[in-house]
């Protein structure tokens, strides 16, 4: 298409604009819209973030201070505990909830509270996003289950059970699925067990404890002849 | 010429002209994409496709290196570079999970930290002006050091998730005291090493043997010695000589700086009406405004009273008046206090205020002769920075011109030293332990015969160039020279086999279940017999000590537990365990059982954290963009 005059053009451009003109400018405010909404979107996701990191920073302070291992106060676990309700009622959302999880089974344990401990790591065995922590919590859950001595030995076997074909956690797994062994005093399998924590160590060498373990696992080779 | 261009608009050749333009417009600035990047941000590596930029490499090499001079070791460069490598590898590994799962550290926070760091701090308070000044030596900006603590700040927490959160219960706990404590009753005989060693005999054709089949064991390492002249601040400074105007100078300058800084300061105390009401707030009040009137202790009134803690904790002392922190009615009021004058009550709508201004109105400033000493030390480590950084460069001039240390020595006035002969792996003394040095000294331009490049040896403090004395290319030894050597080796080694085979029969013989006694008659054995041997027990030798505690438990066996022990000084013994005593109470105290607590649950923790870490090194995605040389 070609056009003689600019009179030409500006007439076809004005008619091209009453027809289509509505649109253009409806999708123009449409972009910049979801343009800043993103944004708005973005920021408001960040600072939401920002805040559980807080919330939860200010937590892992708590339960570190070198008080919290023992006689910890009334006072520092009511602050503990505010800080763990505005995060499960505000961020519940955001992974720091998962990782508060983990804080509030060591409180659990400081109180000696195990079955709270339990119900805690329970939560985030079935409703963590983070398969990494469910495999984590899982390997926790049956260390307590161990200390708890046989039947507990025997759950802990189940629930390791359900991770064996997914192992973050190598020389964990192993090392807990030892101790079950070692509670039933099935001495053999645990031996055998805390040989595989140890040789899937990669490279590490600081674990006094299953060296211990280990060693006080050795059987005596029987005589063939 | 416009109607022209009108009339050909729709030509071929006005298309390649507009097409032309477009292109020159479009590729504008592409090639700074496209080259190598010069500030030091072009990636060398990916994980996980996140990078690692050759200033995060430098700067954690740095951080590595400083470790390793701090504890007097010497590692080769590519270990260097592996340490590196790794330590940013697991960084980036741990930024990548963190990304991937939301997590992330608040601005906030990071205000914090900065605000906690002593450098940044002047009377324990952060200061602006010392931040930035830090952060340019260190060669940040406050975005990039901002930027990198965030991302330390992010690696930390996702690793203190897991070490953090570690629990000990009371039965782990007892169990462990249950496995360290336990005690274990033993015997034990010391095979004759040196009645074994007696029959054996060594022939010329078993040495020659080995040589022909060890020819690598005998190759002596490359080695040199060097010539070296060293330029130490310290020896400048000590030469520097400071003169009184300079003192008189520097002294203005300090007072002057005193002044610009002063700021009054003010102590307070604070009540808020949250918990009680107003009323009984300002009753409280006024009764210790008129206490204070009349000669009461601010201090012990703040502390009792202030419902501000951190500052009641100081005695109600906080420094110069943060004008941010109060409404305009305590502003007002604060400002129009003259030095050493106490406030009116000051009600705001949540609070009431007492403020008493502390100082005297004017700075505290020390006489010439009491700032004598500092601020000679000053001018001399000033004078002496500026002066170490121009020898630093005529050093480096000097050196590369001249092909012997004489004339850089002579013109900087410094001693030629020698060290002797010392391998790759250096010597472990003096400037031979620095692995900077021992790189350079074999550096194919040292060993040519040229000085080599300026040597930090201790950077903004020490610096030194060498060059080659002598050197010792690798050899191999010949048989005669490494005769008797061999000798002694093969007589070890047969020694040896014939004790282990002695303590096989020995082994044997228990394990069938032979008694002492029966033993004694086949051959005269002197048995050691300890009981309730603990984990660090002194008496009984090291290997037969470590040999016990890893023996199979006798109750769990019908077999005797026996063992071969291998001892440091090449004896054999064999072991027997007899028991192992699992319930002595050890009666440990209370505050003992806290501190296994706390150790046992962090050593876990980490251990939990380790692990982790090595599977998501195993699973990461990583590929290096640029070789170790390039770097």
């Amino acid at each position: 298409m070609s056009y003689d005059t600019e009179e030409e053009q500006l007439i076809t451009i004005k008619q091209f604009w009453s027809r289509h003109g509505n649109k253009i400018l409806s999708v123009v405010i449409c972009l910049i819209l979801s343009f800043y909404g993103f944004r708005l979107w973005k920021q408001h996701t960040v600072n939401h973030i920002s805040e559980a990191s807080d919330l939860y920073q200010q937590m892992a302070e708590l339960i570190t201070s070198k008080q919290f291992g023992q006689n910890v106060t009334d006072e520092q676990h009511a602050s503990f505990d505010h800080l763990f309700s505005t995060l499960e009622a505000e961020y519940a959302d955001t992974s720091y909830m998962e990782y508060a999880y983990l804080l509030k089974v060591k409180q659990a344990i400081v109180k000696k509270d195990i079955q709270q401990a339990k119900t805690f790591l329970e939560i985030l065995i079935s409703k963590g996003k983070i398969a990494d922590l469910r495999i984590l919590a899982t390997i926790r859950l049956a260390r307590l289950l161990v200390s708890e001595g046989e039947i507990g030995a025997k759950s802990a076997l189940v629930a390791l059970d359900k991770i064996k074909n997914n192992i973050t956690f190598n020389l964990l797994y192993y090392e807990v699925l030892g101790d079950a062994w070692f509670a039933l005093d099935d001495f053999k399998q645990a031996h055998a067990a805390y040989k595989q924590a140890v040789d899937s160590a990669d490279g590490q060498d600081d674990f006094h404890l299953l060296k211990l373990k280990l060693d006080n696992t050795v059987q005596v080779e029987e005589l063939t002849e | 010429m416009l109607q022209l261009m009108r009339n050909n608009l729709n030509s071929w050749i006005t298309k390649v002209i507009i097409g032309v333009i477009c292109f020159a417009f479009t590729v504008w600035g592409l090639e700074t994409l496209m080259m190598p990047d010069q500030t030091g941000t072009k990636t060398i590596t990916l994980v996980n496709n996140e990078s690692i930029t050759q200033q995060q490499y430098q700067r954690v090499l740095q951080s590595v290196q400083h470790q390793f001079a701090q504890k007097k070791q010497n590692l080769s460069p590519d270990k260097m570079h592996q340490l590196t490598m790794k330590e940013l590898i697991n960084q980036t590994i741990l930024i990548d999970f963190a990304k991937k799962n939301d997590l992330m550290i608040s601005d906030n926070e990071v205000d914090q930290k900065i605000s906690k760091i002593e450098a940044f701090q002047e009377n324990g308070r952060f200061k602006r002006e010392n931040y930035i000044d830090v952060l340019r030596r260190a060669g940040y900006t406050p975005a990039s050091f901002r930027d990198n603590l965030k991302r330390d700040l992010l690696v930390e927490q996702v690793q203190s998730a897991l070490t953090q959160s570690f629990f000990i219960t009371d039965n782990q706990l007892d169990y462990f005291l249950k496995l360290e404590n336990q005690k274990r009753n033993v015997q034990w005989t010391i095979l004759d090493t040196a009645k074994h060693r007696k029959n054996q005999s060594i022939s010329s054709i078993e040495i020659e043997s080995f040589y022909q089949k060890n020819q690598n064991q005998f190759m002596t390492p490359e080695k040199v010695s060097v010539g070296y002249i060293v330029l130490r601040r310290t020896d400048l400074m000590n030469k520097i000589v400071v003169s009184d105007s300079d003192i008189e100078t520097a002294y203005q300058s300090y007072v002057q700086s005193a002044k610009d800084k002063f700021k009054p300061e003010y102590r307070k105390i604070e009540l808020n009406f949250t918990d009680v009401t107003k009323e009984s707030q300002m009753k409280l009040a006024n009764k210790l405004i008129q206490e204070l009137q009349k000669g009461g202790s601010f201090e012990t009134l703040a502390k009792q009273h202030s419902n501000d803690k951190k500052t009641a904790d100081k005695k109600g002392y906080i420094g110069p008046f943060n004008v941010d922190q109060y409404p305009d009615v305590v502003k007002n009021a604060v400002e129009k206090l003259k030095p050493n004058q106490l406030s009116e009550l000051i009600v705001s709508e949540e609070k009431i205020f007492i403020f008493d201004r502390m100082d005297a109105g004017h700075p505290v400033i020390a006489s010439l002769e009491s700032k004598r000493h500092d601020l000679v030390k000053d001018i001399k480590i000033t004078a002496s920075i500026a002066l170490f950084e121009k020898k630093s460069q005529l050093m480096a001039d000097l050196s590369f011109e001249s092909m012997t240390l004489e004339d850089p020595a002579k013109q900087l006035n410094l001693k030629i030293q020698n060290t002797a002969f010392f391998t790759k792996k250096g010597e472990g003394v003096g400037v031979t332990q620095h692995a900077g040095f021992i790189q350079a000294a074999f550096t194919e331009d040292v060993i040519q015969g040229r000085n080599s490049d300026l040597i930090i040896l201790s950077p903004d403090q020490e610096i030194a160039v060498l060059h080659l004395k002598q050197h010792q290319v690798s050899y191999q030894k010949t048989i005669t020279e490494v005769n008797s050597e061999i000798k002694n080796n093969l007589l070890k080694e047969k020694t040896k086999q014939s004790l282990i085979e002695e303590s096989n029969q020995i082994i044997l013989h228990l394990k069938q279940g032979k008694s002492f006694d029966e033993l004694d008659r086949i051959q005269k054995l002197s048995w050691q017999i300890k009981n309730k041997v603990s984990r660090h027990e002194k008496d009984v030798p090291d290997g037969v000590l470590e040999t016990v505690f890893k023996m199979p438990n006798p109750n769990q066996s019908k077999s005797r537990s026996v063992a071969r022990a291998m001892l440091p000084n090449e004896e054999i013994a064999v072991v027997v365990l007899n028991d192992i005593i699992l319930d002595i109470e050890e009666k440990s105290e209370e505050g003992l059982k806290n501190l296994f607590r706390f150790a046992l649950g962090r050593t876990q923790g980490e251990l939990d954290y380790k692990d982790w870490l090595a599977v998501l090194n195993k699973k990461a995605k990583i590929e290096h963009k640029i070789k170790m040389d390039s770097l």
